[in-house]
């Protein structure tokens, strides 16, 4: 049986990299894992690792290709364009908006005069590693000018369903914010660690996610919350601390600490180079949590 | 002018330096309102001291979402091939629209020999406008949770933050984007005049700018950079300066007091500007005023 696990948080920089890739690191010590990077606006799990590429797999997206021989200007494409992004100069052809054009079809479904090809460009990618830990790692990535992060999420998620049986866990690196994205990174995993920071705008983002899953996994999935950089000078712990025991979420913490900026910067595993600092001792304790919980 | 601060990469500073920029223009120069591009976290407003008034708030229901009539679906499973989002599966021999996938594209809808499927309308998230404790006032937005349509609600907050700005004769508006480079991001990027990107100095960071200036580049705008909390890796100074290949704005150190200013409510522009931090920003802002007209 895998144990899925999602990093998520809402806000951005609050440290869910960091927690996804000690994890992964010290879970695959004595359980098989898979790494996925789902941040796929800039995933960055990559660097924290000496990877050997070993496969690729272009994710396709369609965009039309309007033949003016057949095309009889009657904007038929033009009217059912979701996007408005197909434009009609009269008199002289339909023109495409690529920054516009999400590749849902229906141009070429509505044209009654077969007028629409098909064209596909790559709107995202999606590679599976090897680390020199014998860590595995599947990393999406958005094509930059493509905008349909949501949908690499998903692209990327359906490429690995058949790998992750293979696994004991998966843990996965989710972007920031509370979208459709994250809904469906959220409904792949059961365990859900939100990872936040203590200020005002971490605890106004923590309650985005939490109800994101109070809505649609509460009672289905496991949700603990993470509290990063605990002790900032000049954050806000007792708010943050109130708000997670009034609503009786699992929390832990992980105490700020200059090493976890020295190690992140090096493109280090912190639990890998400073085993003893007081981070690397909340991972392993973080670990433990998921590891009890089997 | 728009002027765009965003990063590529998340929590780098967007809205620490957003909030401060709209302050001090708003402030000094010809008035300024602020716009919360980042509809899925909006925190621009709480940066700005938190709301004193709320002058417009209204819903937002923009969001098609189709759904399949089983009385009538006579399981020809043509609306599973078109769909390219993979928002229609097969559950029991029949298909199925998981709800939070679906784009509302209508493809389904254009290939069902028997009209099964039906569109409605679904909540979007909803758009406002306050007065900030800061005295500047911003347009916002809330994406419903689990939402998609970003784009579309980053499209009205910039619609809002314009009326607003004609409403008060001010010629500038600044828009605190989303991280990342996707839906949301392109929309405020899009027919803005000026991109200030913020940078930590991480490898990470700097990819994230990278990606971001890629997509700057595909709307030839203007683009400038500063390096938040510069001092944790002053050596990758050089290299964040070789691979943007822009011009610098403006460096701004590590300083407690900012996340201490957010704590308290105090923004730095208006209670801190003797901090390491202010200084800083008061640089920030000198060196942009050859780029705000």
């Amino acid at each position: 049986m895998t144990e899925i696990i999602s990093v998520a948080g809402g806000k951005g920089g609050t440290g869910k990299t960091l927690v996804a890739v000690n994890l992964a690191y010290m879970l695959n010590r004595d359980r098989r894992t898979l790494l996925i990077d789902v941040d796929v606006d800039n995933p960055c799990t990559r660097s924290f690792f000496k990877a050997r590429e070993l496969w690729e797999k272009k994710i396709l997206e369609f965009r039309p290709k309007i033949d003016p021989d057949l095309c009889k200007l009657c904007g038929t494409c033009v009217r059912n364009c979701p996007e408005h992004a197909l434009v009609m100069i009269p008199g002289k052809k339909v023109m495409l908006v690529r920054e516009l054009c999400a590749g849902c079809g229906v141009c070429k479904l509505v044209c009654p005069f077969n007028a629409v090809g098909e064209s596909w460009i790559e709107g995202g990618v999606i590679r599976g590693y090897e680390t020199e830990d014998g860590l595995d790692l599947v990393v999406g990535e958005l094509q930059p000018t493509c905008r349909r992060s949501p949908v690499i999420i998903l692209k990327t998620l359906k490429a690995v369903k058949d790998l992750i049986e293979r696994y004991q866990y998966v843990v996965m690196d989710a972007p920031p914010g509370a979208d459709a994205g994250i809904y469906s990174i959220m409904d792949y995993s059961e365990t859900i660690l939100a990872v936040t920071e203590p200020t005002p705008l971490g605890l106004m983002d923590l309650k985005k996610i939490y109800r994101l899953y109070r809505k649609f996994f509460h009672g289905r999935k496991r949700f603990m919350v993470i509290v990063n950089k605990y002790g900032l000078p000049g954050g806000s712990d007792q708010e943050l601390r109130r708000f997670l025991d009034e609503n009786g979420i699992a929390w832990t913490t992980i105490p700020y600490d200059d090493l976890v900026v020295k190690s992140y910067i090096a493109g280090e595993l912190i639990v890998k180079t400073h085993p003893s600092s007081e981070a690397a001792n909340s991972l392993r304790g973080i670990v433990k949590l998921l590891e009890e919980k089997i | 002018m728009e002027i765009v601060v965003a990063s590529g990469k998340g929590g780098t500073g967007k809205t620490f330096l957003a909030s401060n920029l709209a302050i001090l223009i708003n402030e000094r120069l010809d008035g300024a309102v602020a716009a919360d591009a980042d509809v899925e976290a909006p925190d621009l407003v709480l940066a700005m001291g938190g709301e004193r008034r709320l002058l417009r708030n209204r819903e937002i229901w923009e969001s098609m979402k189709a759904s399949i009539d089983h009385k009538l679906c006579n399981r020809c499973l043509k609306c599973i091939d078109v769909c390219m989002f993979d928002a229609i599966t097969l559950v029991d021999g029949r298909p199925k629209i998981i709800q939070e996938f679906c784009e509302g594209c209508g493809a389904c809808g254009h290939v069902c020999p028997v009209n099964a499927i039906r569109f409605r309308r679904t909540r979007t998230g909803r758009i406002y406008s306050v007065e900030t404790a800061a005295g500047v006032k911003a347009a916002a937005g809330d994406l419903e949770i689990g939402g998609r349509n970003t784009g579309e609600l980053v499209y009205l907050v910039r619609e809002e933050a314009k009326e607003l700005a004609r409403g008060d004769h001010v010629k500038n508006i600044v828009i605190d984007s989303a991280p990342g480079i996707g839906c949301p991001v392109i929309s405020s990027l899009s027919g803005a005049d000026l991109l200030i990107i913020v940078v930590e100095p991480t490898p990470q960071s700097l990819k994230g700018a990278k990606r971001l200036l890629r997509v700057a580049e595909s709307f030839k705008m203007k683009a400038t950079y500063v390096v938040n909390k510069f001092d944790l890796n002053e050596r990758f100074l050089k290299t964040i300066g070789s691979e943007l290949g822009l011009e610098c704005a403006g460096r701004i150190p590590y300083d407690p007091e900012v996340p201490s200013s957010y704590s308290m409510m105090r923004p730095i522009a208006i209670h801190g500007m003797d901090t390491r931090a202010g200084r800083a920003l008061e640089e920030v802002f000198e060196n942009l005023g050859s780029w705000i007209t």
